[in-house]
C-alpha cells in the first residue's frame, strides 16, 4: 500500500510540474532582440555609401547595379504577402522575377503568406508578437498606421532616397504622386506600384442585348439615339422590354435589374449618373462630399424606388445579402432571368449561354447610365487613380537589418527594365538558371520578345497573348514597383478592351475620385474614431428602405434622415476631411 | 416493459418523431446538396435555385477529376493522415493517463483538478500561445499541430469519471498480486473502460481532422506541411480555385470554380463521414458511462 501511495504522489506531481510549467512559461516568451521595435532608432539609421576603393571594386564585380550597396555580400529578406498559391507554384518564393532578382542581387527573399482568409489575423499576430518580416503587404491591416509608425516599425522611405533614384524621378514627374506619396509630415511610410493610368476594372455593368433583339425584331433603337446603352432614359426603355420577355416566359421570378443587396453599388455605377458616389467620402479639385447626403442621392433613391415599384429592380434583391455585387443570384443570371447586372469579363459574350438551350446570350458591358441633365464629369472615376492605390501597399520594417539594399532593389522595379518585369515578365535571356516555372510551362522564349519590326509580342501561351496560362503568375505584380498600361498586355483581346472603355470610359473626363491618402492630425482622428463606419452602416440600413418603400422619400422624413447623418456625424466628418484634403492640397 | 399508447402519448410520440425527421433533413440535406452539386452540369446547376434534390444537366466527374489530380490536394490528405494518427494516438494515451492520476484519491487530485477545470474556461490568447510556441521552436515545425493541443481538459475529465467509476476491489484484488499502478492501468482498468477511449478516440480523430487554424498560424513559411482543411479553406474561402487548374479556370472561370468548390468539399468530408458510423455504437455508452451504478 505504501509503494502505491508513493507512486500515485510521485505520478500527481509531475502531472502538477507539466502544467504548472505550461502555465509559467505562457508568461515568459520573450521577443527576438533583434526585431524589438524600440530597437528601431538604431536600424533606421541610413548607413553610409561605401565609398572608395572597396566601393569601386564591389561595383566592377557587380555589372551595373546600383551604387553605393556592397553586392557582393549576400543578404535575405523576409517578405510577407497575401498567398499567390496557383497552378504554377505553391509560394511567391518561386515566382520566376523573384527568382530573377534573387540571382541578379545576389540575395534571397523568404516569403511568408498566410492562408487565404487569414490575412487580417495573420497581420495582427505579427505586430502582436513583434515578428514582422522585412517587407510586409500593408493591404489588408486594419490596425493604427500611427501606432506603428510610433512604435518605430515602420522605416520612413524618405529617409532612402538617396537609393531611389527611379522612385524619386517617378515623383519628380507626377506632382500628384509625390503629393499622394509623403504625408503633412513629410514621411514616406509605403510604396505601391506607380502606373500611368488608372488600373482597369475587371466588372462593371452589363446587358443582354439578345433579348432587346428578340423584342424588338432586330430594331433595337435607344432614346439617346446611341448604338448602346448610355441614358437612364435608354435603360427606361431596356428594362420594360426585359419584364415583358421574362414574363412572356412564365418566369415566376425574374430580374430586369439585380441591384446590390444594400441598394447601390460600391464603385458607384448608375448612382454617379446622378452625380453621387455611395461609399464614403469623394472629391473634386477643392472639395469633399458625403454622397448619401446629397440631394443627387434622393433623386437616385427616387428613380429607384420607381422602378422598384413598377418590376423593374429584382424584388429580392435586399435579402440577397451573402451575393457579392459581381456575381449576384446565379440562378437569375444563369436562368435566363436577368436582364442588367454587374458582371465579370468571363460573362462577356456568349459565355454564359446553355449549350443545351436554343437561347444564345449576348452580353455587353455597358456605361453607367446618365440621368437627365447630367454630364460625364458628374460621374467618378469608377477606380482612383493608380498612385491612390495600384497594387498593395508596402512597409520596410525596423527588422530589416539592410534597409538600404532592400530599397535598391525595389528602386530597381520602378525603372523602365523593373517595369517590363512587373507587368510582362521574363525575357528569354532572363530565365535564371533555377527556374523551372517557365521551363516546366513551354515559356523557354520567355514572356514576351519583339519581332524583326521591333514589335512587341506576348507569347501566345499566356492569357494576355491569347494563351491559357494566367499571365499574372509568370510576372512580378505582387513587386511594388512601375506597372505598364493594362492596354497593351491585353491588346489581343478586343472583348476585354471594348468592356474597359464602356466600364472605365469616363475616367478621363471626370475629376472627382475617391479620396487621395490624407493624413489627420491626433485630435481629427481621435473625433473621428469610427464614425465614417456608422455613417456607412446608417445609409446600408436606410437605402434599401427608402428604394422598397418602407421609409418614405417625402420632404419630412428625408429631412429627419439628413438630421440623423448629421447627429451620427456628417458634419463633423466633412470639415475633418475637408481640412485634411485642404492640407493635402498644400503638400 | 410495453410503453401503453395514451392519447398523449401518440401525440407526444407524433411531435417527437416530426421533430427528429425534421433535424435529420436539416443535418443531411446540405450534405446531400454538396453531394449532388458535386456530379452536376456546372452550368446547369448555377441556373437551378434552391438545394438540388437530385443531379442536374448531364453529370460529370471532372470536379474530382480536377481535384485529385492537384498535388496540394494530395500532400494535404498525406499531411492530414499523419497529424490525425500522431496527434489521436498521443492525445489518446496522455489522457487516458491522466484521467487515471485524477481519479486516484490523493492530496493533489483535488487542486489539479480545479487546475484542469480552469484550462476549459480561460486560455493564455492567441498572441501568448504564439509566443510559447515560437520559443519552443515549433514554428515551421509539423509538432505544432501535434503536441499543443493534444491535450483537452474535458477529455481528461471524462476518462477520470470512467475510472471512478470502477469498482475499488478490482484495483485491491491486482495489488495484492502485486501489481503497480502501470498494470492496474493497463491490464485491469483500460479494458474496463474502452468504449470511453473509443469516444476520446473519436473526438481527437475528428477534431484534429477538421483542424486548420493551428496550422494557418504556425506553418505560413511551410505550405508543404499544410493539412489538407487548409487548403480546402484555400479554395471554398477565397474562390481561390486557380490553384486547382489555371487553365480551366481561364476557360471559365466560374463555372469551372463552382463545380470544384463541391468536390473538395466532399473529398475533404467523405472520410470522416464514413468513419463516424463505425464508433457510433461506442456514443451512448462511452459518454453515460459514467453515471452506471454498480
Amino acid at each position: 500500500m505504501k509503494k502505491s501511495k508513493k507512486s500515485k504522489k510521485v505520478l500527481a506531481l509531475s502531472l502538477s510540474l507539466v502544467i504548472m510549467l505550461s502555465l509559467v512559461s505562457a508568461c515568459s516568451g520573450e521577443t527576438p532582440t533583434s526585431q524589438d521595435p524600440t530597437s528601431s532608432a538604431e536600424n533606421s539609421q541610413v548607413p553610409e555609401s561605401t565609398d572608395g576603393e572597396d566601393a569601386a571594386e564591389s561595383e566592377s564585380k557587380s555589372d551595373n547595379l546600383p551604387a553605393g550597396i556592397d553586392w557582393t555580400v549576400h543578404d535575405t529578406f523576409t517578405w510577407w504577402t497575401n498567398s499567390s498559391a496557383n497552378d504554377y507554384y505553391a509560394s511567391y518564393s518561386d515566382n520566376p522575377v523573384i527568382k530573377y532578382l534573387e540571382e541578379k542581387f545576389n540575395v534571397t527573399f523568404e516569403f511568408e503568406e498566410p492562408v487565404a482568409g487569414t490575412e487580417v489575423q495573420s497581420l495582427s499576430l505579427m505586430f502582436g508578437t513583434g515578428q514582422y518580416t522585412d517587407l510586409v503587404s500593408m493591404s489588408q491591416y486594419q490596425g493604427s498606421w500611427d501606432e506603428l509608425w510610433e512604435d518605430g516599425v515602420i522605416i520612413d522611405i524618405a529617409e532612402y532616397l538617396d537609393y531611389m533614384p527611379n522612385f524619386v524621378a517617378r515623383m519628380e514627374a507626377d506632382p500628384d504622386f509625390k503629393k499622394n506619396k509623403y504625408n503633412d509630415d513629410g514621411q514616406i511610410r509605403s510604396m505601391n506600384s506607380y502606373a500611368e493610368e488608372s488600373t482597369k476594372s475587371w466588372c462593371g455593368l452589363v446587358y443582354r442585348r439578345d433579348i432587346l433583339e428578340e423584342m424588338t425584331d432586330g430594331n433595337v433603337q435607344f432614346p439617346s439615339g446611341n448604338d448602346e446603352p448610355e441614358t437612364i432614359e435608354d435603360w427606361e426603355y431596356m428594362l420594360p422590354l426585359f419584364k415583358e420577355y421574362f414574363e412572356n416566359l412564365g418566369l415566376v421570378e425574374y430580374a430586369p435589374f439585380i441591384l446590390a443587396y444594400n441598394g447601390f453599388f460600391s464603385f458607384g455605377e448608375v448612382s454617379d449618373g446622378f452625380g453621387v458616389f455611395p461609399f464614403n467620402f469623394y472629391v473634386d479639385e477643392t472639395t469633399v462630399y458625403y454622397g448619401p447626403g446629397e440631394d443627387g442621392w434622393r433623386e437616385y433613391l427616387t428613380k429607384m424606388k420607381e422602378w422598384y415599384d413598377k418590376g423593374w429592380i429584382y424584388q429580392d434583391f435586399a435579402s440577397r445579402t451573402q451575393d457579392m455585387a459581381f456575381a449576384p443570384n446565379p440562378a437569375l443570371t444563369y436562368g435566363n432571368a436577368a436582364g442588367i447586372w454587374i458582371g465579370t469579363l468571363d460573362h462577356l459574350g456568349d459565355a454564359m449561354s446553355d449549350p443545351d438551350s436554343d437561347v444564345v446570350y449576348d452580353v455587353r458591358p455597358m456605361k453607367s447610365p446618365l440621368a437627365e441633365g447630367r454630364t460625364v464629369a458628374d460621374q467618378l472615376k469608377h477606380l482612383a487613380p493608380t498612385y491612390y492605390g495600384t497594387g498593395s501597399n508596402y512597409i520596410i520594417t525596423s527588422a530589416c537589418e539592410n534597409p538600404a539594399k532592400l530599397f535598391a532593389i525595389i528602386d530597381y522595379m520602378y525603372s523602365e527594365e523593373g517595369g517590363m518585369l512587373t507587368k510582362y515578365g521574363l525575357t528569354k535571356d532572363q530565365i535564371p538558371a533555377n527556374d523551372i516555372v517557365y521551363t516546366a510551362n513551354g515559356l523557354n522564349e520567355g514572356a514576351y520578345w519583339f519581332d524583326d519590326s521591333g514589335n512587341f509580342v506576348y507569347n501566345p501561351l499566356l492569357d494576355a497573348g491569347g494563351g491559357s496560362l494566367l499571365g499574372d503568375y509568370f510576372n512580378g505584380e505582387k513587386i511594388p514597383g512601375y506597372l505598364r498600361n493594362s492596354y497593351e498586355t491585353l491588346a489581343a483581346a478586343d472583348k476585354v478592351r471594348n468592356a474597359y472603355d464602356k466600364w472605365c470610359g469616363s475616367d478621363e473626363l471626370t475629376n472627382k475620385m475617391t479620396m487621395p491618402g490624407l493624413t489627420l492630425t491626433d485630435e481629427e482622428e481621435e473625433a473621428a474614431k469610427g464614425l465614417t463606419m456608422d455613417l456607412f452602416l446608417y445609409t446600408m440600413e436606410m437605402t434599401p428602405k427608402f428604394i422598397v418603400g418602407t421609409e418614405s422619400l417625402d420632404d419630412e422624413n428625408w429631412n429627419n434622415y439628413i438630421a440623423q447623418l448629421d447627429a451620427i456625424g456628417r458634419t463633423l466628418m466633412l470639415e475633418i476631411n475637408q481640412a485634411a484634403y485642404d492640407r493635402y492640397l498644400a503638400r | 416493459m410495453i410503453e401503453k399508447l395514451t392519447p398523449s402519448r401518440v401525440v407526444f410520440n407524433i411531435i417527437n418523431y416530426s421533430l427528429m425527421i425534421l433535424l435529420c433533413i436539416v443535418c443531411v440535406a446540405p450534405v446531400w446538396h454538396i453531394l449532388m452539386a458535386s456530379f452536376s452540369d456546372p452550368r446547369t446547376m448555377m441556373a437551378t435555385p434552391g438545394l438540388l434534390s437530385w443531379i442536374v444537366g448531364k453529370p460529370t466527374t471532372e470536379g474530382y477529376r480536377i481535384v485529385l489530380s492537384n498535388p496540394s490536394i494530395i500532400t494535404g490528405y498525406r499531411n492530414t493522415l499523419i497529424y490525425v494518427t500522431s496527434a489521436t494516438l498521443l492525445g489518446a494515451i496522455l489522457t487516458t493517463m491522466g484521467g487515471f492520476a485524477l481519479s486516484r484519491n490523493t492530496k493533489l487530485k483535488k487542486p489539479l483538478t480545479i487546475m484542469l477545470i480552469f484550462t476549459m474556461m480561460f486560455s493564455g490568447g492567441l498572441i501568448p500561445s504564439y509566443i510559447v510556441n515560437m520559443n519552443l521552436g515549433l514554428l515551421g515545425n509539423p509538432l505544432a499541430l501535434i503536441i499543443p493541443g493534444c491535450i483537452n481538459g474535458f477529455y481528461i475529465i471524462i476518462m477520470k469519471n470512467s475510472f471512478e467509476q470502477i469498482s475499488p476491489s478490482f484495483e485491491e484484488s491486482a495489488r495484492l498480486d502485486g501489481a503497480g499502478p502501470l498494470t492496474i492501468l493497463l491490464w485491469i482498468h483500460l479494458p474496463l473502460v474502452k468504449a470511453t477511449v473509443a469516444v476520446i478516440v473519436m473526438f481527437l480523430v475528428v477534431q484534429n481532422w477538421n483542424s486548420w487554424f493551428p496550422a494557418s498560424i504556425y506553418l505560413t513559411r511551410r505550405r508543404d506541411l499544410w493539412p489538407l482543411q487548409l487548403f480546402m479553406r484555400e479554395i471554398l474561402v477565397q474562390n481561390d480555385t486557380k490553384m486547382i487548374s489555371a487553365a480551366e479556370a481561364a476557360s471559365s472561370v466560374s463555372l469551372v470554380n463552382n463545380l470544384v468548390k463541391h468536390c473538395v468539399t466532399i473529398v475533404g468530408t467523405l472520410p470522416i463521414l464514413c468513419v463516424y458510423p463505425f464508433a457510433q455504437k461506442y456514443f451512448v455508452k462511452g459518454v453515460t458511462l459514467g453515471g452506471v451504478k454498480e
